[in-house]
């Protein structure tokens, strides 16, 4: 059993999916072997891991120590499009088992709900320097990219990794088989606001096609019921889908090794009580009030009196006109099932082993969720001491920016408790006890059993064999 | 040394320096209170986006400024029209019929009365003699009347006798038709005369008068009479007894009158009226138009044929004529109606630049335009055979329309005008956060003229604080022209006010405001005339830069 509460405020690999000591984080290569022998992990018991992503500028981007707030600092230091994002994993069950170096099996189910808004900085930047700045006059501001993608569901995952070539190469495959339970997805958002540098006419282009599954769409623009929630019962399944892991191990010399994996490649098809809205690709061009054609159509030319009523009118107007020219069709019957990304994360690193307790390691990765991408760099120092303590300290670098984070796992018997801590430069808000996200686990594992013997003279290391073999 | 330490205390050197780098950079303690820069957003917004052609424009001034109304022509062309509907004459009006009074007498002489005294009871002599009268028309003078169809009117006959023997007798009037055609008659006896005296009465409805022309004396009207005598031998005629006849056409209101009505003035109603195309708020120079027209529309429904001869038309200021109507335009032949007046005939006469002065008419002042038409009926004597006929509906108006296309030069119309000013602001701190604005006009003058503007405000001393700009501004810039006098494409003025709260203090003392504008048509100077069109039109657009300052 585990238990895990890391908070991490960007999407990066902490310490615990670098290394299988930490737990099921660590499987995300099936070709590297957990030291145990067995592992049995039960529901909540194994806690419940809450991902908390915010890809904007860090507080300290744009606040002075002397708590200066820079705002178009914090402008500078934005992307075009950051995300705001929260992923909930609660483990069910898993259990693994292995065969010496050979073979090993994992087994896992959990449940996944994931949701990700996406900003555009357009929008902060409008709203701080307002639409006749002369940054922004004359130039489309787009909110293309803003967007609500959120999801649930289960994930049944069975993977193996498997000994190729004896002492040199592994390979583990997973296939994960989703159900799905809820989707909303915003299948496309496209609104561009012009301000003419001319005449400071206010033009609005735009389309949005939004989509969901377990959502009831048309029931909520008419401001009735969500979905219909059976509170009690099994939730259903309304989505089905199927996701690969691939990883390799190959030890090129005894000290050097390549590792590589995909994690989670595949989709969920959401095929039952979908609904979809959607608005028209349109233009709407806000030009002013048209006074000669209120006064025509005014039944008296009392301007004082009537001035109000011809502003409401105009106002009327512009807002029937708007609504119309943008305005939200259902098209849920002609719907056809669609599908969802889950998240899928690339890696590709080295790990040299400096001695026989001290490694190094370097990797790459490239993370989907949704339809936002993350790249980043890890370097991480794993120091192994005897067969039960096992320390791990890692630099990641993205976004331009550097972040920090550590562990420690130590075993002793069945039991195993693990600790990390990571610096996290993402969050938004200060905290006094400043940016840490921190994870503390509880497992028990049935040890591999090894001929001490044999270890000795061999001078293996006194750890387990999960690692290196 | 330090292996023993780290097998005695299993911590890895690795993980010091893991809490060393960790506690570098992620211990950071937060700022005990943030301060935020002012926000200072600039709101762009279109306030008015609105057009309007030179057809409503002129319309406005038109309202407010009272000059003459501005209409499109079928062409598109816009024109000053001044238009007025003239009351003509009305047949009953024209043709008056006249009353008829004649009375003839009887009297016994020597000799009849006693060859009356002789005559053998219960023989009857007989007399018979006539009484002559005519229909003297006055309106129209001479007109010789041929039928006379009557919707009303009292035929009253009588007689009177003292004669002493009985006296019966009937009365013929051949030129009065009833409505089977049937002369009118009467006849009475001796005892209906037992009073002296005997009258009859005959409503002439639906009668008709035939007078006779056959003779010297026009619209001769002859009643016959025939008197039946016998002697009564208890009496002795004596000379000196009389019989008298009277006939009276009285109160005689016609359905149609046929005849020839000579030659007769059908007047028009004079009208005079005050034009002004600018009041005196305006000051002009160099004002010309290039074409103008005067069009009479006469609806004839006499049965008389006419001609217009009479077109008077003159332009009057403080009084004294400035410039009379004067044309080689040919006279209007106005055909009789058809039949009957149910079916009139409307002819025009049209005179414009090309054949008379009219465009001299023209005038920036107000002036006095006094109107008045004449017709003349029949200028040729009628053919044989051809009559005039009126119908008692029968009408002659005409409508007078002067139209006055604006294809125009002007060299210089400059306007003035002091209106009362208020500025009325929400108060400051309402809106304290607005620092201050910038409001856009852009105007893309699709007219054919020019137009500069200033304004300045004064306080109440009349002391100028302010104006819209040093120096005046182009408002209505001016376009280029094509060949025709119509603009190639609109010409754009875009001007930036700023108004900050110190402009707003300072225009917050203003009590009055002056306005002044220069206007002038394109390329004035060189002669060109510009045509004005209802689909000229302005494009005003007013934006408004709004400088907010928001303090945290």
């Amino acid at each position: 059993m585990l238990l895990c509460l890391p908070w991490m405020a960007q999407a990066q690999l902490g310490p615990v999916e670098c290394t299988p000591e930490w737990g099921q984080a660590g499987w995300s290569n099936p070709a590297l072997f957990h030291p145990s022998g067995a592992q049995i992990w039960l529901g909540g018991l194994a806690g419940t891991q809450v991902l908390a992503t915010h890809s904007g500028p860090t507080f300290y981007d744009f606040i002075s120590t002397d708590g200066a707030v820079d705002f178009d600092l914090m402008l500078e230091r934005m992307d075009s499009v950051e995300t705001v994002g929260l992923r909930n994993e609660t483990p069910l069950f898993a259990f693994s088992f292995r065969d010496e170096d050979r073979f090993e099996f994992r087994l896992r189910s959990r449940f996944v709900a994931e949701q990700q808004f996406s900003y555009d900085r357009d929008l902060f930047e409008l709203g701080w320097k307002g639409n006749g700045h002369p940054d922004l006059m004359g130039r489309p501001i787009s909110f293309s990219d803003m967007g609500l993608d959120a999801q649930g569901y289960f994930d049944h995952s069975l993977s193996v990794g498997a000994m190729v070539q004896e002492d040199r190469f592994w390979l583990g495959w997973g296939i994960h088989i989703l159900n799905g339970v809820g989707s909303f997805e915003t299948a496309s958002f496209d609104a561009t606001l012009t301000t003419d540098s001319v005449d400071y006419s206010l033009g609005l282009d735009g389309g949005m096609v939004i989509q969901a599954s377990g959502v009831d769409l048309d029931s909520l623009i008419d401001g009735g019921q969500v979905a219909n929630l059976d509170l009690g019962a099994l939730p259903p399944t309304l989505g089905a889908g199927v996701a690969y892991d691939f990883g390799f191990l190959w030890k090129v010399t005894p000290k050097f090794a390549l590792e590589g994996a995909v994690e989670g490649r595949g989709s969920i098809r959401w095929l039952k009580s979908i609904t979809r809205q959607e608005v028209d690709p349109a233009q709407f061009v806000l030009e002013g009030l048209d006074a000669v054609a209120l006064l025509s159509s005014s039944d008296s030319l009392s301007l004082p009196d009537s001035l109000p009523s011809m502003l409401e009118t105009w106002a009327d107007d512009m807002l029937d006109s708007l609504t119309s020219s943008f305005s939200v069709q259902s098209t849920s019957d002609e719907m056809e099932a669609f599908s969802t990304p889950i998240q899928e994360t690339w890696r590709l690193g080295f790990r040299v082993r400096a001695t026989e307790s001290l490694e190094f390691s370097g990797l790459v990765y490239r993370q989907f969720r949704f339809d936002r991408r993350t790249d980043g760099l890890l370097v991480g120092m794993t120091h192994r001491i005897r067969s039960n303590v096992t320390t791990h300290i890692q630099a990641q670098y993205r976004a331009q920016r550097w972040s920090f984070g550590g562990g420690l796992s130590l075993r002793g018997g069945p039991l195993r408790l693990a600790v990390s801590a990571q610096h996290i430069p993402g969050l938004i808000a200060p905290l006094d006890a400043g940016h840490w996200q921190g994870q503390v686990g509880l497992g028990f594992e049935l040890g591999y059993k090894r001929d001490k013997k044999k270890a000795r003279k061999k001078g293996d290391p006194r750890s387990g064999k999960g690692m290196w073999h | 040394m330090s292996n023993r330490f780290f097998s005695c205390f299993p911590v890895s050197p690795v993980l010091l320096l893991l809490v060393c780098l960790m506690c570098g950079s992620g211990c950071q303690t937060p700022p005990e209170e943030l301060t935020f820069s002012t926000w200072t957003p600039i709101v762009a917004l279109p306030l008015v986006d609105t057009r309007f052609d030179l057809g409503d424009v002129l319309e406005l001034l038109g309202d407010s400024l009272d000059t003459s109304p501005v209409q499109g022509l079928p062409s598109g062309e816009l024109a000053f029209v001044h238009e007025e509907s003239l009351s003509g004459t009305l047949a009953q009006e024209w043709l008056v019929l006249p009353g008829m009074d004649v009375a003839e007498s009887f009297v016994l002489d020597e000799n009849l009365a006693t060859a009356l005294n002789l005559t053998v009871p219960g023989e009857t002599v007989t007399y018979t003699d006539s009484v002559v009268s005519a229909l003297e028309v006055e309106q129209p003078e001479g007109a010789l009347l041929t039928a006379v169809e009557l919707s009303a009117g009292q035929l009253t006959f009588s007689i009177t006798s003292n004669l002493g023997d009985d006296v019966s007798g009937e009365m013929m009037i051949p030129s009065l038709l009833d409505q089977t055609g049937l002369s009118y008659s009467v006849s009475w006896t001796s005892e209906m005369l037992e009073g002296g005296a005997f009258s009859s009465v005959q409503n002439l409805d639906g009668w008709q008068v035939i007078p006779d022309n056959s003779g010297d004396v026009m619209n001769e009207i002859l009643g016959v009479y025939t008197l039946f005598l016998q002697n009564d031998p208890g009496h002795l005629a004596q000379s000196g007894e009389s019989f008298s006849v009277a006939l009276s056409l009285q109160d005689m209101v016609f359905d149609r009158v046929e005849g020839d009505f000579g030659q007769e003035t059908i007047s028009i109603e004079e009208s005079t009226t005050t034009l002004a195309l600018f009041d005196d708020r305006f000051t002009t120079s160099g004002l010309a138009i290039e074409r103008a027209s005067i069009r009479v529309d006469v609806t004839n429904g006499f049965g008389v044929p006419a001609v217009l001869d009479a077109v008077n038309v003159e332009m009057t200021q403080d009084g004294a004529v400035q410039t009379t109507l004067e044309t080689s335009a040919a006279e209007l032949a106005v055909p009789s109606a058809n039949e009957s007046a149910e079916n009139p005939v409307e002819v025009s006469w049209q005179v414009d630049e090309t054949n008379s002065n009219v465009v001299d008419f023209f005038s920036a002042e107000a002036v006095g335009l006094n109107l008045s038409l004449g017709i003349t009926a029949n200028p040729e004597p009628l053919a044989e055979g051809e009559v005039n006929f009126i119908d008692a509906d029968g009408f002659v108006d005409a409508s007078f329309r002067a139209e006055i296309p604006l294809s125009i030069r002007a060299v210089q119309v400059d306007f003035v005008d002091t209106l009362a000013f208020s500025l009325g602001l929400e108060d400051e701190d309402e809106v304290a956060e607005l620092d201050s604005a910038e409001l856009r006009l852009i105007l893309h003058n699709g007219f054919p003229f020019g137009v500069d503007f200033q304004a300045h405000f004064l306080d109440e001393n009349g002391v100028v604080i302010d104006s819209v700009l040093s120096a005046s501004l182009a408002l209505f810039s001016m376009p280029i022209l094509d060949v025709g006098g119509f603009p190639v494409a609109p010409a754009e003025f875009r001007e930036d006010f700023f108004f900050d709260w110190e402009r707003s203090n300072r225009l917050k003392l203003a009590t009055r405001v002056v306005l002044r504008a220069w206007c002038s048509t394109a390329e004035a100077s060189q002669g060109s005339y510009v045509r004005l069109t209802e689909d000229q039109d302005l494009r005003m657009q007013l934006g408004a830069l709004l400088y907010a300052k928001i303090e945290p």
